[in-house]
C-alpha cells in the first residue's frame, strides 16, 4: 500500500513546483496551470509520464499536468497506428474526462447555486 | 509557525509510514489443472516483488504481481519479463501476467470464493485488462 | 515622489513572501487532495469494474464533482487561502474555476453569462494542452518516420 505515500509525496511536489512559479517566478495561477500542462505534454513526449504513473497513481494523475499528458497520450496513440494523420484524428478522439466532468458540474452548479454576492 | 507545521507534517509522514506496514507479503496459489511449482520458484527468485497471486484455471494461467515501491517504474518491463519466463515454463497454457492492483483483488476474490463461473470471471478480467484510457 | 523611492518604499511596506510556509502548505494541501483521489480510485477498483488505468477517469469526475460542492457552498476558497499552488494545480483547481465562472456570472444569463465566462481560466488551459499535445506529437511522428526514435 506504498502508491499512497508515494501519491502524497508526488502530488505535494507537483504542487510545490507550481507554488515555486506562483512565488519566485511571479506567474499568475493561469499562467503557470498552463506551463504545467506544456510540462505534461513534453513529458509524455519523452515517455517519461507512463511510469510516474505507475509509481505514483493519483499522485500523478490529479494534477492537472495529467491533463496534458492524456491529450499526447491519445494523439500519440493514434499516430502510431495511422502515421501523421492520425495526430489529427487523435486530437479530436481523445477528451478528457477533467473537462467534460468540469463543464457538467459546472452548468449543474450555476443551476443550483447562487452568486455569493447578491445571495 | 514554520517549525510547527514542519514537525507536523513529519508526524503525516511518519503515520503514513505506519500504516503502509500493514499489507499482506507472499505468494498464494489456487491450482486445479497444472504443476505449481515452476511459478512459484520463477516468482519468488525475483527480488523486485513483495507478493503475487497466482491462479491455474484450465488453459489459463493468471499471475498478479506486487511489485516493490521504486520498481513500481519499471512495471511493464517486469511485467512483460516474467510473462516471458512463465511462457517458457508453461508452453501449453494461455499466460498472462500483470501488476494492476485490479488483477490481485480479483485473483484474491476468486480464490477466496471458489466460483464455479470463474471461466467467465477469468474472460472479463482479461478484457477488462487490455483498456486503455 | 519619484519611482526610485516609490518601488523602496513600495518594498518596505508589502509584506515578505513566506516563502517556506507556503511551501510546506502546498505541499500538505496538494499531497492531501492526490492522497483521497488514491482513495477514490482504489474504491473504483474494488467495487467496479475499473483498473489502475482506467479508474483515473471516474477519480477525476469524482475529485471535480467534490469540488463544486465545495465551491457552491463557498468552502474551497478557505482551503485556495491556505494551501496556494496546493489547490490550484490538482484538478479541483481547475474545476474551481470553471464552476466559480459559472455561479458568478449566472445573472447575465445562462447563454452570454454561463456559458460564456466558464472557460475564462479553463479555455487557456485547454487552449495550451491541445496545442503542445499536437505539437509533441507531431514532433514524436516525425522523429519515429526519419527512424530518430522509435514508440
Amino acid at each position: 500500500m506504498s502508491i499512497f505515500i508515494t501519491a502524497f509525496i508526488v502530488g505535494g511536489l507537483i504542487c510545490v513546483v507550481g507554488q515555486l512559479m506562483f512565488d519566485v517566478a511571479k506567474l499568475t495561477p493561469a499562467h503557470t496551470l498552463c506551463t504545467l500542462v506544456v510540462i505534461g505534454s513534453i513529458l509524455d513526449g519523452f515517455g517519461m509520464y507512463e511510469p510516474l504513473i505507475d509509481f505514483a497513481g493519483a499522485g500523478a494523475t490529479i494534477p492537472i499536468t495529467s491533463f496534458g499528458n492524456a491529450l499526447t497520450h491519445g494523439a500519440m496513440a493514434e499516430a502510431e497506428k495511422h502515421g501523421i494523420i492520425g495526430v489529427l484524428t487523435g486530437m479530436f478522439e481523445v477528451t478528457s474526462s477533467g473537462i467534460s466532468a468540469a463543464i457538467l458540474f459546472g452548468f449543474i452548479a450555476s443551476l443550483i447555486f447562487k452568486s455569493e454576492g447578491k445571495a | 509557525m514554520e517549525g510547527m507545521l514542519i514537525r507536523k507534517v513529519l508526524l503525516l509522514l511518519l503515520m503514513l509510514v505506519l500504516l503502509s506496514g500493514c499489507s499482506n507479503h507472499g505468494i498464494r496459489i489456487h491450482n486445479d489443472s497444472a504443476d505449481a511449482s515452476k511459478a512459484e520458484e520463477i516468482l519468488k527468485k525475483d527480488q523486485r516483488l513483495t507478493s503475487a497471486v497466482i491462479l491455474f484455471h484450465e488453459k489459463d494461467l493468471l499471475v498478479g504481481i506486487d511489485v516493490d515501491t521504486f520498481s513500481r517504474f519499471h512495471k511493464k518491463k517486469i511485467e512483460k519479463e516474467i510473462k516471458k519466463k512463465l511462457e517458457k515454463s508453461y508452453p501449453d497454457l494461455t499466460v498472462t501476467v500483470s501488476a494492476d492492483r485490479k488483477m490481485t483483488i480479483v485473483l484474491d476474490k476468486l480464490i477466496r470464493k471458489n466460483e464455479k463461473d470463474m471461466g467467465k470471471k477469468i474472460d472479463q478480467l482479461k478484457s477488462l485488462l487490455k483498456e486503455e484510457t | 515622489m519619484n519611482e526610485n523611492k516609490y518601488a523602496k518604499l513600495e518594498q518596505q511596506t508589502s509584506p515578505k513572501t513566506p516563502y517556506l510556509r507556503n511551501i510546506v502548505t502546498a505541499f500538505i494541501t496538494g499531497g492531501t487532495i492526490c492522497l483521497i483521489g488514491q482513495f477514490v480510485s482504489l474504491f473504483y477498483m474494488t467495487y467496479f469494474d475499473f483498473t489502475e488505468r482506467t479508474s483515473s477517469n471516474p477519480t477525476v469526475a469524482t475529485l471535480i464533482f467534490i469540488a463544486m460542492l465545495l465551491t457552491g457552498f463557498g468552502q474551497y476558497k478557505k482551503i485556495g487561502q491556505f494551501g496556494g499552488a496546493g489547490s490550484a494545480v490538482p484538478i479541483t483547481g481547475f474545476g474551481n474555476a470553471v464552476v466559480s465562472a459559472a455561479i458568478e456570472h449566472r445573472s447575465e444569463g445562462y447563454v452570454l453569462g454561463v456559458g460564456s465566462n466558464m472557460f475564462k481560466l479553463a479555455g487557456s488551459v485547454i487552449l495550451f494542452g491541445v496545442f503542445s499535445a499536437f505539437v509533441v506529437a507531431l514532433i514524436k511522428t516525425i522523429l519515429v518516420k526519419f527512424g530518430v526514435i522509435s514508440w
